[in-house]
C-alpha cells in the first residue's frame, strides 16, 4: 500500500505492544487473578461466600469486611468477567503456539521432500495439499475438532491441519526455484548428500520466509481456535477462553447482559490485531516494494 | 491449450480433488473414536444391540470394504447415501438446505465486494487524504473480528433496537405459506416471486439482512485493500495520465481507467474466498440459526452421521471446483488477452 512509511512504523508499535500485553497476560494471567476465574466461591477467614451472578460492570461486593470490585462485572455463573478475561489468554495463546508450530513444521518438511525429490510423490503431495487448501478450512477444523474431542494438543492439532498447506506450498516454492541455483548445483558437483543440499543449503534460505508467515499464521490461528470454542469444541469447563464463554454466555448476551459478551470478544480482536499489525507491518518495512493483498 | 480444453483439463481435476477430500474425511471419521450409534445411545448400550445397529449400517465390516463400498455409490451410483438415523437420503437432506447456503453466499458476496470497491475507489481517488489509512484500518479490523462476534453484536446492536428478525429465515407463518405454494425450486425468492408473495419474499429479505451484513462485512477487508491496490497502481501509469491530461474529471478517471486495472484481481479473490465464504457461513448459520449446508454438516460432525458429513464435503467441493472454473473463465471475458 502506497502509505506513509510512518503507518507501517506506528503499526508495528501498537502491534507489538498488544503482542506484548497478551503474552503478557498469558504468561502471568491466571496467578494474578487467582480463583474468581473459575469459581465465585470466596472464602474469606474460613467463611465462604458466593458471588450472585449477572452483576453489572463496576459492581462492588463486600464479603466478611473486604470489598470486591468487579470492573467487568459477572458471568452467568457468578465468576468474575474480567479475571476470565484475563486468564483467558493462556489457552489461546497455547493453541495458536503449538498449531503454528506444528503446521510450520509439518508444512516445511512436506514441502522440501516434495520440492526436492519431484516426481509422483511430488504430484501426490501437491494433489492432497491443493485440495486441502481449496476446501473450506474451518469446516475441516471442526470435524477433526469434533473427533479429537477436548484438550489442548487435540484443537492444536484440528488447526494445524487447517494451515499445513500455506507452509507447504511456499516452501515448494522456494525449493523448486533454488534447485537449479548454481550455489546448489555446485553443491551437487562437489558430491554433497541430497540431506546436506537440503539442510544446509536450501533450508537457510527457506527459513525467512517461514518467519515472515509466522506472525499472520498466529492471529488465524486465534481466529480459527475462536471458532472452535465458541461452537463448544476442544475445551472443557471452567477452563477460562473468550470464544467458549462468548458460546456458554450468548442467552444472556442477547438477553442485554452486553458484559458477559463485549469483552471476551474485544480480547479476540485485539489479540488477532496485534498479531496481524506486526506481520504485516514487518512485511511492509523489510520488503518495502513487495506489496500485498 | 485453448479455453475448451482447460475447462476440460479442471472438470477431470475435480473428482481427484474430491476422492482425495473423500478419502482423508473417511478415515478421519472412522479411526477417530466413536460412532453414529455411540453418539446417539451413549457407550452403554448392550453388545448385541451394537452389533446389530452397526450391521444395518454397514459399520461391521473391514475398513478398506467400507471404502471401497463407499467411493462405488459416489462415484459410480452418484449416491450420497442415507443418514445413520432416520435414513433420509443425504441428497434430500442438503437439496433442501444448499439453497439457503447459496443465497446467504451470495448476498455476503454482493456485501463484501460492494463495500470493498467502495472504499477501494474513494481510497485512490482521496490519496493524499486520511481515509486511505482509515480504509487500511478498517480492513486489518474487519479481518480480525471473529465472524459470530460480529453476529452477535448486531443481533443486540441492531436487531433488537429496531426490531429485526435475529435468527430463521422467515417468519412461522410464512414458513408454513411457502410449504403450500405450488412453485417450488428451493430457493425462498424465486418460489415467492414466482407465486406472486411478495410479502413471503419481503420476509425473507429482512432475515436475511444480518446474517448477509455479518458475513460481508467479515471479508470486506481483503476487497477494500486488492480494489485500492489495484487502481492506485493503475493511477500512476502513462494511460491514466494520459486520461487526466484530455481533462477527464478525477473521479471518472479512477472508476473508468484505474477500475479496470482492479478486475482480474478481484476476481482472482473472489475465487480464492469461497473458501473463506462457506467456512465463515458456518459460523453465521449457527449464530443466525440459518438453516443452511453449514448448520447441517456442523450437526452431522457432532452426531457423528458419516453420511451427513461426507455428502456435505462432496456438495463443498463441488462449489469450490465450480467456482473456480466459472472464474477462470470469466478472465476471458474481462480480459480479452488471457489465453489458456
Amino acid at each position: 500500500m502506497r502509505l506513509p512509511r510512518g503507518f507501517a512504523e506506528w503499526g508495528l508499535a501498537v502491534g507489538t505492544a498488544l503482542v506484548a500485553l497478551f503474552v503478557a497476560l498469558a504468561l502471568a494471567g491466571e496467578s494474578l487473578v487467582g480463583q474468581l476465574a473459575v469459581s465465585n466461591v470466596v472464602v474469606v477467614d474460613g467463611r465462604v461466600y458466593e458471588v450472585p451472578p449477572l452483576l453489572p460492570p463496576g459492581s462492588r461486593l463486600t464479603v466478611g469486611g473486604r470489598e470486591l470490585v468487579f470492573i467487568m462485572g459477572t458471568d452467568q455463573l457468578g465468576r468474575d468477567v474480567f479475571a476470565r478475561v484475563v486468564s483467558g489468554a493462556r489457552f489461546v495463546l497455547t493453541v495458536a503456539l503449538l498449531s503454528t508450530a506444528i503446521s510450520a513444521a509439518l508444512g516445511t518438511i512436506l514441502g522440501l521432500l516434495s520440492g526436492y525429490v519431484g516426481g509422483f510423490l511430488d504430484r501426490v503431495l501437491s494433489l492432497v495439499m491443493d485440495s486441502m487448501y481449496a476446501f473450506p478450512g474451518l469446516i475441516l477444523a471442526i470435524a477433526i475438532a469434533a473427533l479429537l474431542g477436548v484438550g489442548v494438543l487435540n484443537i492444536s492439532m484440528a488447526i494445524a491441519v487447517v494451515y499445513i498447506p500455506s507452509y507447504y506450498r511456499m516452501v515448494r516454492g522456494v525449493v523448486l526455484s533454488l534447485k537449479s541455483a548454481p550455489f546448489v548445483e555446485a553443491a551437487v558437483i562437489a558430491g554433497a548428500s541430497p540431506w546436506s543440499i537440503v539442510t544446509r543449503h536450501i533450508l537457510p534460505n527457506v527459513v525467512p520466509q517461514i518467519v515472515s508467515l509466522l506472525p499472520v499464521s498466529f492471529a488465524d490461528a486465534i481466529i480459527t481456535e475462536a471458532g472452535l470454542t465458541f461452537l463448544g469444541l476442544g475445551i472443557e469447563p471452567p477452563t477460562p477462553d473468550w470464544g467458549f464463554d462468548l458460546n456458554k454466555g450468548r442467552q444472556f448476551f442477547l438477553a442485554g447482559y452486553w458484559w458477559i459478551g463485549v469483552f471476551p470478544g474485544l480480547m479476540i480482536i485485539l489479540s488477532v490485531l496485534g498479531f496481524l499489525l506486526v506481520g504485516e507491518s514487518l512485511n511492509e518495512l523489510l520488503n518495502p516494494r513487495k506489496v500485498e493483498a | 491449450m485453448g479455453l475448451k480444453e482447460h475447462v476440460l483439463y479442471r472438470l477431470a481435476l475435480t473428482p481427484l480433488m474430491l476422492l482425495v477430500l473423500l478419502t482423508l474425511v473417511f478415515f478421519l471419521m472412522r479411526v477417530l473414536p466413536g460412532d453414529p450409534i455411540t453418539m446417539l445411545e451413549g457407550k452403554n448400550i448392550p453388545e448385541e444391540v451394537l452389533a446389530r445397529r452397526r450391521a444395518e449400517l454397514g459399520l461391521d465390516k473391514p475398513l478398506h470394504v467400507q471404502y471401497v463400498n463407499y467411493l462405488y455409490s459416489v462415484f459410480v451410483k452418484l449416491d450420497l447415501g442415507v443418514t445413520a438415523l432416520e435414513r433420509i437420503p443425504v441428497s434430500y437432506l442438503i437439496a433442501t438446505r444448499l439453497p439457503a447456503t447459496v443465497d446467504l453466499a451470495i448476498a455476503a458476496s454482493l456485501v463484501a465486494i460492494g463495500i470493498g470497491v467502495a472504499m477501494g475507489l474513494l481510497s485512490a481517488r482521496y490519496e493524499e487524504s486520511w481515509f486511505p489509512q482509515f480504509a487500511r484500518v478498517y480492513s486489518s479490523v474487519v479481518y480480525s473480528i471473529p465472524v459470530f462476534y460480529l453476529g452477535l453484536l448486531l443481533q443486540v446492536g441492531l436487531a433488537r433496537p429496531s426490531g429485526l428478525p435475529t435468527t430463521g429465515r422467515l417468519s412461522p407463518v410464512n414458513m408454513v405459506a411457502l410449504d403450500s405454494l405450488p412453485v417450488r425450486t428451493g430457493f425462498v425468492l424465486i418460489d415467492s416471486l414466482a407465486n406472486g408473495r411478495l410479502d413471503i419474499a419481503a420476509d425473507y429479505l429482512v432475515h436475511m439482512l444480518l446474517p448477509a451484513l455479518t458475513l460481508g462485512i467479515y471479508l470486506s477487508g481483503i476487497f477494500t485493500r486488492v480494489t485500492y491496490l489495484s487502481v492506485s497502481d493503475a493511477m500512476v501509469q502513462d494511460y491514466t495520465r494520459a486520461a487526466r491530461a484530455r481533462g477527464i474529471r478525477e473521479w471518472r478517471v479512477v472508476t473508468r481507467y484505474g477500475f479496470r486495472n482492479a478486475l482480474i484481481p478481484l476476481l482472482t479473490m473472489a475465487g480464492l474466498q469461497v473458501a473463506a465464504l462457506l467456512g465463515g457461513a458456518v459460523l453465521t448459520e449457527t449464530t443466525f440459526n440459518w438453516e443452511g449446508v453449514g448448520l447441517l454438516v456442523y450437526e452431522g460432525i457432532l452426531k457423528r452421521d458419516y453420511a451427513i458429513v461426507q455428502g456435505a464435503v462432496t456438495v463443498y467441493a463441488l462449489i469450490v471446483a465450480l467456482v473456480s472454473l466459472v472464474v477462470d473463465v470469466a478472465y476471458t471475458l474481462v480480459d480479452p488477452r488471457v489465453r489458456y
